[in-house]
């Protein structure tokens, strides 16, 4: 089967009250939800499971 | 004469056993007419990672990347069509393994009921499209479940090169393997034509033109690489996927009707004037906020969010929360079906908590600035 290569590298998000929502793909102007039906979610839980660790979110401030 | 053949009768259509309806095609944009990612001063998209768009739902990829160089043409084969799409090759790549190169077309699952892949009552298909190519042999063309385990071939046939061909593929019925349906929203089967293949997926054995295989056989031995030689060019256009086995003339449909059904998928805002609002958002901290943002048109899922560069955009406070500067992030923070999506922002700090702010574009040249929607599948 052929595979998408996925060079892509993440950085996490917060939504409101501080829960993670989704990911940013580093470099890409590019943000996906965590969300089951997502294409590019899917594929993230690919990469995660391949070992790799995305970047924390950025902290909310005061 | 069975009672479908009477009813396709008495409606005028010819028919094989099959009733077909008005909206036969299956294929969303066949005839290349919406394109919003080369409507904003970009002419083309560049194969540099996987699953992009240039014309809308015809995606392209590849591995090794940046293979390919999609873009779309006015040259047609005439019969109406205003467009087809055009990959151009950016090198004489060779294909080793498992290396491949491919542009094709994704449909919803939940849109193939009808066909019946995997059950006793699965009707063919048949698939038509002109195609005009640089380079004659014949270049694989696939059609694929949601998972890739079940895999026909055909050879499409280039006979003489830089000349537009007419080609019909048809696709026995499958009734066996598992096959996304009813209800589902993600991948349901895929048209693919192959600009370059390695031999892991087309030696095989197993593949026919033709013919089924669940053996990873992407195309017949002997076939072309379109892309192993540099600057060859395939045009396409006038797609259409249809139930029964005799393709009938290509339904064209109007541009509005082929944006709102692209716009399921993909959604792009542009800015065609200065300081274009986008959005009024409430801040729930000093470096975060959200947007009530309406979509002209549900999609298919919750979206990915696009955009341009962010210096192209601005969050200003109103009511003396004063201060405005570029968001360092956007994105979908909720969305539930519907046109309604909660859009995220977030910026570096000096935003006033539970104070209002608009995003909106600051660029003032019209085209450079942008913010989408995805949810491919």
């Amino acid at each position: 089967m052929i595979e998408e290569e996925n060079n892509r590298t993440y950085k996490l998000y917060k939504i409101r009250g501080g829960a993670i929502g989704g990911a940013e793909v580093i470099g890409e102007n590019y943000s996906f939800p965590f969300d089951s039906a997502n294409t590019d979610y899917i594929e993230y839980q690919k990469w995660i499971a391949a070992g790799n660790t995305p970047e924390p979110a950025d902290s909310v401030g005061d | 004469m069975s009672r479908n053949q009477q009813i396709a009768k008495m409606i005028g259509r010819k028919s094989s056993g099959h009733i077909q309806s008005d909206n036969q095609n299956m294929i969303i944009n066949g005839a290349m007419q919406v394109a919003q990612r080369l409507t904003q001063g970009t002419t083309y998209v560049d194969s540099t990672t996987a699953n992009l768009f240039a014309i809308d739902r015809f995606y392209f990829a590849g591995n090794p990347t940046d293979t390919m160089r999609i873009s779309r043409s006015t040259d047609t084969p005439g019969g109406g069509f205003g467009y087809s799409l055009l990959m151009t090759s950016k090198a004489a790549t060779t294909f080793t393994g498992t290396q491949y190169a491919v542009v094709g077309h994704r449909i919803e699952a939940q849109n193939l009921v009808h066909v019946g892949f995997g059950t006793a009552a699965a009707q063919p298909l048949i698939c038509s499209f002109y195609i005009k190519c640089s380079v004659t042999g014949s270049i694989p063309f696939t059609i694929m479940n949601h998972n890739d385990t079940q895999i026909f071939t055909a050879n499409c046939t280039i006979n003489n090169a830089n000349a537009w061909e007419y080609k019909t593929i048809s696709v026995p019925a499958r009734t066996t393997g598992t096959w996304n349906g009813a209800g589902v929203t993600t991948r349901g089967l895929k048209i693919q034509w192959y600009t370059g293949l390695g031999p892991d997926h087309s030696d095989g054995g197993t593949s026919t033109d033709g013919g089924w295989n669940t053996s990873y056989d992407y195309a017949v031995p002997g076939h072309i690489n379109v892309c192993s030689t540099n600057a060859a060019t395939l045009y396409i256009t006038g797609v259409q996927l249809q139930v029964g086995t005799q393709a009938t003339a290509f339904q064209h449909r109007t541009f509005g009707e082929e944006r709102q059904s692209c716009q399921r998928y993909y959604q792009r805002y542009s800015n065609f004037a200065n300081y274009a609002g986008l959005a009024l958002g409430s801040n729930w901290s000093a470096t975060n906020g959200n947007c009530p943002f309406f979509l002209e048109s549900a999609m298919r899922a919750p979206p990915g969010v696009e955009y341009s560069d962010l210096a192209h955009f601005s969050l200003g406070g109103r009511y003396s929360a004063g201060g405005s500067g570029a968001p360092t992030s956007l994105h979908n923070d909720g969305y539930s079906g519907g046109n309604n999506l909660d859009l995220g922002y977030a910026r570096g700090g000096g935003m006033t908590t539970t104070s209002i702010y608009l995003l909106e574009f600051v660029n003032s040249t019209a085209g450079v600035s942008w913010l989408a929607f995805n949810a491919e599948i």
